[in-house]
Formats: structure tokens, C-alpha cells, sequence
């Protein structure tokens, strides 16, 4: 091999191994770049992941000291009904909120003369707005806009999917609606849950999901954004007698 | 009768009774009030127990509430509006008008069926305003189906211009869409100023011009106001006087919108 042979197959292998290594990093970039952790929203989702009521009694200390102790900027109650017996209009999220200190949120998914479906959604602060939109009985989209951190903006998002036909025009809302400053977190009926994914294409959006640890479960939480988000952490524990499962979520926003 | 004819009627009713949307015309009937607190119950040792008594014995569906504080000092940090919610089973939402001791004042709603949407403006400040002021415009479905809009304001004490200001606002905020529409609130201003005569002469008003200021009351300040005017019918209307636990009465009215 001549000198000048030499020369051309050096810097041509030094081009592809720079090209190889360029393309895995472009490809791998947002997973591996340090977790800025005060770019990063914590949220608390309360559920029993089976579509049931959250709450079969009106004491919910475990759930208000878990709600006091551990640091978060939006909390969910998943399945939070409220009765309107009008003798004694029991409303978990309202009550939780006061205990806790906290500003109730409500987002009907169904409701009758007595009784109100939905979940509740805390937030430590006042909001000048609040938006849902229907998508079919039992299943609203609901946003509010609100702080992820004290630098971080974040409009909040939440839905709820139990029926197959509600996924085609629940996904169109949320595409309507969804941009880089949306974090939305809902439940899924795991037999959907591969319909509903199909409607976000990976190359925009990120989509992730997160399963209890009781196999017993029907649901499980879904958590969708663009790619400026990425889920760094999930972590579950259990409370109520392990029927309620509570989930510590933290998605960082991308620089 | 002919027997052509009767067939014809018949078949008629039966096509009138399943046109869509006949639920959205029937009548629509609610339950609502209006009701200043006082600073968030300064006359209660801001407690809400009494104000959750008085609202639960005239089972509302809908509440306008003004002077509400959201975490002040003076009234010990509480959230009035969430707190009030709790002890009554209601839908409470807050609307800001101004920062306040380190917390934030305004006026609020409470509902007895969620509130699918909410939305606070504030109202403009003209010159010689004393106090910015906001209106909290919330939607509310029912279960029968019909949903309405219904907002809590208070306008500034200052002077009837600003309040009329303050009323032009109000309409170009709230009187958009087919909803029926209900905004209650503390106007401090009598039924002959132009605020009330001007300001909302596209709306009706609910219930007569008997005063509601202060508890034991010689001026009307307090107000229902009710949109479209033609279809929003009075049923009955209440001025509830000498509560004891605000210097102003809360207004109660039965109405239907046709």
C-alpha cells in the first residue's frame, strides 16, 4: 500500500468512525444528557388502576400526609367521584384539598343526579383558567396551564381512556392541542393501550407507560408529550392497604 | 274527526317528541345565590362554618361569592373558597382580582355539580378606580344535560363611572355564545345609577330593587343578573336579612330559563 493509499484509507476510516459515532449520539442524545433536575415536574398519581372509586371512605389521612410529605407540583386523583346526595354531598378532591392545602381541580367524566365520575387534580397554587372538552361520556380532555417548577412552565393535561371508541377522537383533541409546553398524564385500559399509541407518531411525540405492581390491574397510566419531555423517573408505593397505588412521576423538560 | 287527520296529529306528536336537542329547550330550573362574605368572614372569626350552614339550608346549585381571600394573613392563610367547598360537598373555583398579604383576593363561585371550564378577567381601571376588580366566568354542566355560564364580580366602590366601565366589560366578556347566562355579584351600585340602568339593560334583572347592604339593609348593591333577557323567568327571589355573619345579605332566587 502507497503512502498516499495510506493516507486515503486513514482519513476514510476516521470519517465513518466520526459519522457511526455522530449518528449514535444524535439518536440516544436526549436519553443520555444529564437529568437537570430543576427543569423537572414531579407528579403524584393516586389510583387503583381497575377503573374503580378511588376512595370507599371519607378518610384520607393516609393519602393528605403522603400529599403533605412528599414534594410535588400537581397531584392526581384518579376515579375520584363526589356523591350529590343532597343531604350529605360527599366530594373527596374538595376535602382532600383543604387538608392538604391545596387547589381542587375536578374533570367530569360522567354524571348523573346523584352521583359525579371523574378524577381530581391538586395544584399547590390559584389558576386563571381551567379548559375541558368532551370527547364522549366517560372520557374529557381537561388542561390547565400552571408551573412545573418555580421556573418551569407547564400546561398540564390530563384524559382518561376506557372504551376503543373513544381513542380515535380523544387522540385527535389531544393532537389539536398538545405543544412543547404540554405534560399530559392519564389512565389507559391495557388492552388499548396499543391502539392509543398508534395515534402518536414516534418521530413528534413520546409516548410511556407505566404499569402497578398488581397484575390484577386493568389500567395503567400513560404519560404522552412531545420530544422536548422525557420521563427520568417513576417510582410506586402503596397505600390504603395497598389498594390504593400512589406514583411518583418526574419528567424533565429537554434545553 | 277525521280519521286521516287524527292519524296526522299523532304522527306529528310523535315527531315533535323525538326531534334532537328537545332537552337542550325544555325548561331549565336552578337555584341560585349571591353573597359578599364579608373579608372572608371577618364577622365569623373568619370560620366558614357559618357561611357552610346558611348555604347548605338553602341548597343552592350555584353560589357567586365576593370578598374571598386565597392564603392572606389577615384571615389566617386560609383558602376560604376550598374550605367552604369541603364543608359543603360543593365545586369551589377562585378568581384573583388583586395580591393581597402575601396571599391573593377576589370573588369565587361554588357549584354543586363540577365546573367543566373557568376562566378570571380583570376588569379594566380607569382613572379614579380605587381597587382592581376581576370577573371568574365558570361553565357548569347539569346532569339533565343543559349547561350554563355563570360568573361572580364586584365592582370597584369608586365612582359610577368606573363602575359602568367596569359593566361595558362585563358584557363584552360574558355575552358571547348560546349558553344561558348568570352573573351575580356585589356591583356597589344602586338600581338608578348607569352602571345598572345602562350597563346591564341587556340583561334581566332577578328579583326586585329591596336593599341588601348592610346585614340589616337600607341600599340594594347586590345583584342576579339573568341572559337571554327574554328567556330567564323569576320564580322566586329572596333577600336574606340579619345573618349576623356579613355586613351584607345574600340574594336567593329560584329561576328557569324557557
Amino acid at each position: 500500500m502507497t503512502r498516499k493509499e495510506l493516507n486515503i484509507f486513514f482519513w476514510t476510516a476516521l470519517s465513518m468512525i466520526l459519522l457511526v459515532a455522530c449518528s449514535k449520539n444524535n439518536e440516544t442524545e436526549q436519553d443520555e444528557s444529564p437529568w437537570n433536575k430543576n427543569n423537572t415536574v414531579t407528579i403524584q398519581f393516586y389510583s387503583r388502576l381497575n377503573n374503580e372509586t378511588l376512595f370507599q371512605t371519607s378518610s384520607y389521612t393516609e393519602l393528605v400526609n403522603q400529599l403533605q410529605n412528599q414534594p410535588h407540583r400537581v397531584a392526581i386523583l384518579h376515579c375520584a367521584d363526589a356523591s350529590l346526595n343532597t343531604a350529605n354531598q360527599l366530594n373527596p378532591t374538595v376535602s382532600i384539598a383543604a387538608q392538604a392545602g391545596k387547589v381542587p381541580l375536578f374533570n367530569k367524566s360522567s354524571l348523573s343526579d346523584n352521583e359525579v365520575r371523574g378524577s381530581g387534580v391538586l395544584i399547590g397554587h390559584t389558576t386563571t383558567e381551567m379548559k375541558t372538552l368532551p370527547v364522549a361520556d366517560g372520557c374529557t380532555w381537561f388542561s390547565i396551564p400552571t408551573y412545573g417548577s418555580p421556573i418551569l412552565f407547564m400546561s398540564f393535561s390530563t384524559i382518561s381512556f376506557e372504551e376503543g371508541t373513544h381513542i380515535s377522537p380523544g387522540a385527535t383533541i389531544i393532537r389539536e392541542n398538545i405543544d412543547d409546553e404540554t405534560v399530559m398524564i392519564g389512565t389507559i385500559n391495557k388492552t388499548l393501550r396499543e391502539q392509543l399509541e398508534s395515534e402518536f407518531p414516534s418521530e413528534i411525540y413520546r409516548f410511556v407507560s407505566i404499569e402497578g405492581t398488581s397484575s390484577a390491574n386493568s389500567q395503567a397510566i400513560f404519560i404522552l408529550t412531545t420530544k422536548r419531555w422525557i420521563v427520568r423517573e417513576s417510582t410506586e408505593i402503596q397505600i390504603d392497604n395497598k389498594k390504593i397505588s400512589s406514583f411518583q412521576i418526574q419528567v424533565e423538560k429537554l434545553e | 274527526m277525521n280519521y286521516k287527520l287524527y292519524h296526522g296529529i299523532i304522527l306529528l306528536c310523535w315527531l315533535f317528541a323525538f326531534q334532537p336537542g328537545i332537552a337542550q329547550t325544555s325548561p331549565f330550573h336552578l337555584k341560585i345565590m349571591s353573597f359578599n362574605v364579608c373579608r372572608s368572614g371577618e364577622l365569623t372569626q373568619y370560620s366558614v362554618t357559618p357561611f357552610a350552614d346558611l348555604i347548605r339550608h338553602y341548597q343552592p346549585d350555584v353560589v357567586a361569592l365576593q370578598e374571598v381571600d386565597y392564603k392572606v394573613a389577615r384571615s389566617n392563610n386560609m383558602d376560604f373558597a376550598t374550605e367552604l367547598g369541603a364543608a359543603l360537598g360543593m365545586f369551589p373555583v377562585f378568581g384573583k382580582a388583586i395580591s393581597y398579604q402575601g396571599g391573593e383576593y377576589g370573588i369565587a363561585v361554588l357549584s354543586k355539580y363540577p365546573i367543566s371550564a373557568f376562566q378570571t378577567y380583570a376588569l379594566p381601571a380607569p382613572d379614579g378606580t380605587k381597587e382592581e376588580r376581576a370577573v371568574l366566568i365558570t361553565e357548569i354542566g347539569f346532569p339533565s344535560g343543559q349547561n350554563l355560564k355563570f360568573a361572580s364580580t364586584h365592582l370597584d366602590h369608586s365612582s359610577d363611572k368606573v363602575r359602568s366601565v367596569m359593566a361595558s366589560a362585563l358584557n363584552s366578556y360574558l355575552l358571547e355564545g348560546e349558553m344561558p347566562i348568570i352573573v351575580g355579584g356585589d356591583f356597589n351600585a344602586e338600581p338608578e345609577e348607569s352602571a345598572i340602568v345602562d350597563g346591564m339593560q341587556q340583561w334581566k334583572q332577578i328579583g326586585d330593587d329591596s336593599p341588601t347592604h348592610p346585614d340589616n339593609p337600607i341600599k340594594k348593591i347586590d345583584y342576579l343578573f339573568g341572559y337571554p333577557k327574554e328567556k330567564c323567568v323569576t320564580i322566586s327571589y329572596q333577600v336574606i336579612k340579619k345573618t349576623g355573619i356579613s355586613d351584607h345579605c345574600p340574594v336567593l332566587a329560584e329561576i328557569k330559563f324557557q
